[in-house]
């Protein structure tokens, strides 16, 4: 999978632009704000409240209605949303996997239960239980990625146990098995390591469905509270002054778009290459 | 036929079941409640509305006192909106979610099954590959970023169509949020349909029809849709999920008063009753559609209709 | 005038030639076997007939139907001979019927399509056809779907189908390969029947040399995209000239040959014209090879009774017959 990366980016060439477009993105999101002599929350009483961009000025995206530089904030929220991408992916990773193994790994009773129970918890309208728990149990920021963790780990447990149960029959399993090796060592030793391709794939196809639960949430104001901000909150504020302020909706919805773009657009791009290798 | 179709309702119970326990629980168990207001009530009078309301019971009890409401029918009364019930409210803005809901729905089924059958026609052409990357586009553009960017665009900066709000009977207000609510469904149904038809046009049974000398019209709209849209009706279920979900934003964008606004505004006043209503009502449309999936797909696959 | 005409038929792909130098001519009524091992072209050849390769494919040469160039027609009009003048029978009979369908209309609309038949005359004529292919109870199949037939009962369905317009051809692509010996047989002999009763021109393509004996009366063997050896079935398949078809012959397996005794196989494995395009393409397998075959193509040489071979060896090594 991984000397699969470079090849697949060379034939690609859209793949490769979303790569380069993300590695760009990532940059700006991580140095941009030292760029900028702004802080995400700091007003500029020197500039105009609601300053329109300019790119020979100081502030590149404008400033809202509060004065605040729109560019650093851009890349303040991009930092959180990526952030609580890349967390919540985590968890749903973590359990998901953990699930899938086990489940496709010992088979049977075990494995039909389990997945009844997945059947079950598919069939629920799990973001209205996660906006409750937003709602009900204060904002906290950790839980915000947990929640969304908690929805997203189903796909990753179904695809890690179907390719777990496909693996248990090959080979290096059996004989390890035939070797005397316990399960949980068979598990780690033998069957992680040759997830990893479809688990990266799985993951990478995350990220974006979580950046979009959770700025989903955050315009509903129930996720990432001020004065820290992530691109849903921002695109909320936005639109609320759109009339008055537009940059301050079209810059962050914007990156965010983009982001989404090449995340799904890599994503495809990975799926469509271990399609490929499995046949 | 039908008693499997019965079959599925009733397993669909549970389910629902589930989800108003879950619910009902989670929010009980979640500190404050539906009136610790700005201003704090002397506590006799809270007291007396706590037992009005049957707050006062045992948590256990309650739960029973609701499910046997709802056995009646009866979804119980509104906290936040004193002197109504949850099943006035509902009804009053059911209306307004579900024309959006279908709307956005059948736009998305018409729009992106077209594109996905136009763009399957020609893989790797250019039409293809533009459709397909303005679909990606579309997958990667959430429905409360679709909204207010028509707004800005039709209502703002084109002054064709009003920014948001609704009256009654006037369907142009529901153009925009249908539109911002279909745009991701339209999207993530031309890819799935397109790779679907992709695969049925290599079927054996396409090269037959073919060479029965059909038109390509008839072999592509009646030989390889019919199966080409199987995958796409079981990602109706899916779909519904996401346009509920898309809709609490939207009616929220737009300002229409359907029950989604319900939902947000009622678990941050704690009104009980008004979002296991709310949830009541999501839950068994999911169900509801699922199940009306099934029974499509038992019509449309020969091979499961004696199954 | 003969009812097909293929001369000098070549397929090329962007990675190659798959068919070079096909010709042969199909009276009215009459029966050719295509042989060859799977990857000879045999298909290819078919579906060039019937328009239906893919658009990469480029297909030169002069194919002539009842006297026109098929070639020189425009989509349309060959659209219209696909199904009503020339039909095509596939291989496997649990895919090549849409399975979504039922049978019924997928018979139906072949009458409304090409016919403009109303639905209930359609489903007379398919009634009938049905009981022509001997289908029992074909009011009530009818309405069911091709899961609900066996592979035999399928493949007379798809034969029905073709059949329902009276075509002056039919190309059966290895009509009886996924069926059972039986029903094999069953298959062959209503194939027979309906080449006399309507009067059919038969395009029999085939591996199994079997087969063809039993249905054809010209017989066409193909390699690597390349006629081998042409002639009546007696001629060629009785005394065979070619070293390809007598390895053909050899390999099939035979009731009365002793217990024990191995079947002989053609050594090496199938090349497609692209891979030899110097030489015949059969040398690198042909036990009677020399240098000459490796080095220049053989020309097409006819004998006696009408048929005809590309073979040096055959031919008695022309031209400095070196070793």
């Amino acid at each position: 999978m991984a000397e699969g990366l470079w090849p697949l980016l060379r034939r690609d060439r859209g793949a490769l632009l979303a790569a380069a477009l993300l590695s760009l993105l990532l940059l700006l999101i991580l140095l941009g704000p030292l760029l900028s002599p702004y802080a995400v929350d700091s007003i500029d009483f020197d500039a105009d409240w609601a300053q329109p961009p300019q790119w020979a000025g100081r502030h590149w995206f404008g400033t809202d209605g509060l004065g605040r530089d729109v560019f650093v904030r851009s890349l303040e929220g991009g930092r959180v949303s990526l952030l609580v991408g890349i967390a919540a992916t985590a968890v749903s990773l973590l359990i998901g996997v953990a699930y899938g193994a086990i489940a496709g790994y010992f088979g049977g009773r075990l494995d039909e239960l389990m997945m009844r129970a997945v059947d079950i918890l598919y069939a629920l309208p799990f973001l209205f239980l996660v906006i409750l728990l937003m709602v009900l149990f204060g904002r906290e920021f950790w839980l915000v990625f947990v929640a969304i963790g908690a929805i997203n780990w189903l796909d990753m447990a179904r695809i890690v146990r179907g390719e777990t149960l496909a693996l248990k029959q090959r080979e290096f399993v059996l004989a390890a098995r035939a070797s005397g090796l316990g399960d949980f060592a068979i598990l780690w030793g033998q069957i992680l390591p040759n997830l990893l391709g479809t688990v990266a794939v799985v993951a990478t196809l995350t990220v974006p469905q979580v950046i979009l639960t959770e700025s989903f949430l955050s315009f509903l104001g129930l996720g990432v509270q001020e004065p820290a901000t992530s691109w849903g909150a921002l695109v909320n504020d936005g639109a609320r002054e759109m009339e008055r302020t537009p940059w301050t909706l079209l810059f962050p919805a914007g990156l965010l778009a983009l982001t989404l773009l090449c995340l799904n657009r890599l994503g495809d791009a990975l799926s469509d290459a271990l399609e490929r290798g499995a046949d | 036929m039908s008693r499997y179709a019965l079959l599925r309702l009733l397993t669909a119970l549970p389910t629902l079941l589930l989800l108003v326990t879950l619910s009902f629980f989670l929010m009980r168990l979640a500190p404050g409640g539906p009136f610790d207001g700005e201003r704090s009530l002397p506590p006799e009078i809270e007291a007396s509305l706590r037992a009005e309301y049957h707050l006062d019971e045992p948590l256990p009890q309650q739960y029973l006192r609701y499910l046997g409401g709802l056995l009646r029918g009866d979804l119980g009364p509104s906290f936040q909106y004193q002197g109504f019930r949850v099943r006035e409210l509902i009804a009053a803005g059911l209306p307004v979610s579900l024309s959006l809901g279908l709307l956005a729905m059948a736009l998305a089924l018409l729009l992106g099954g077209a594109t996905g059958v136009v763009a399957s026609l020609r893989p790797g052409s250019v039409l293809d590959r533009g459709l397909m990357s303005l679909a990606m586009l579309g997958i990667s553009v959430p429905s409360y970023v679709v909204g207010p960017l028509l707004v800005l665009l039709f209502a703002v900066l084109l002054r064709w169509l009003p920014a948001g709000g609704w009256e009654p009977g006037r369907w142009s207000d529901l153009l925009l949020p249908v539109l911002a609510l279909a745009l991701p469904q339209i999207a993530a149904i031309a890819r799935l349909l397109r790779g679907s038809m992709l695969e049925v046009l290599r079927q054996p049974y396409i090269r037959t029809a073919r060479a029965k000398g059909l038109p390509e019209s008839r072999v592509v709209l009646v030989h390889a849709l019919k199966p080409a849209l199987l995958p796409v009706l079981s990602y109706l279920g899916p779909a519904t999920a996401g346009l509920i979900t898309g809709s609490v934003v939207v009616e929220q964008v737009f300002g229409l008063p359907g029950i989604g606004r319900y939902f947000v505004q009622g678990a941050l006043n704690r009104d009980y009753t008004l979002v296991l209503g709310v949830v009541l009502v999501y839950g068994a449309m999911i169900v509801l559609f699922n199940f009306l999936v099934d029974l499509l797909y038992g019509l449309l696959d020969p091979r499961l209709r004696r199954a | 005038m003969a009812l097909l005409e293929v001369e000098d038929l070549s397929i090329d792909y962007p990675r190659g030639r798959v068919v070079d130098g096909l010709s042969f001519t199909l009276e009215a009524g009459g029966c050719l076997g295509l042989v060859g091992e799977s990857g000879s072209g045999k298909s290819q050849s078919a579906l060039a007939l019937l328009g239906l390769l893919p658009e990469q494919a480029r297909v030169q040469g002069s194919l002539r139907f009842q006297g026109q160039d098929l070639l020189a027609l425009p989509e349309a009009s060959r659209r219209r001979l696909r199904g009503s003048a020339i039909g095509m029978v596939f291989q496997d009979p649990m895919s090549s019927l849409n399975p979504y369908l039922r049978i019924g209309s997928q018979l139906t609309e072949m009458l409304v399509v090409h016919r403009g038949l109303g639905q209930g005359s359609a489903e007379a004529e398919a009634l009938r056809m049905l009981e022509a292919v001997r289908i029992g109870d074909a009011r009530r199949r009818l309405r069911q779907c091709p899961h609900e037939f066996s592979g035999g009962m399928r493949q007379r369905v798809m034969i029905a189908m073709m059949l329902l317009l009276k075509p002056a051809l039919l190309i059966a692509d290895e009509p009886t390969t996924a069926l059972d010996v039986t029903v094999q047989a069953e298959v062959l002999r209503l194939l027979a029947d309906l080449r006399r009763e309507f009067g059919l021109a038969l395009l029999m393509i085939s591996h199994d040399l079997g087969v063809i004996a039993e249905v054809a009366d010209q017989v066409l063997v193909l390699y690597g995209g390349r006629m081998m050896e042409r002639g009546p079935v007696p001629q060629v398949l009785g005394q065979a000239r070619h070293p390809y078809t007598r390895g053909l012959i050899a390999c099939r397996p035979r009731l009365d040959s002793p217990l024990g005794r191995p079947l002989s196989a053609i050594p090496g494995s199938v090349v497609s014209a692209r891979d030899a395009r110097t030489g015949c393409v059969f040398a690198p397998r042909c036990e009677l090879a020399r240098a000459l075959c490796q080095r220049q193509r053989p020309v097409w040489t006819s004998v006696d009774g009408g048929a005809g071979l590309a073979c040096h060896a055959a031919a008695g090594w022309p031209e400095n017959g070196d070793g």
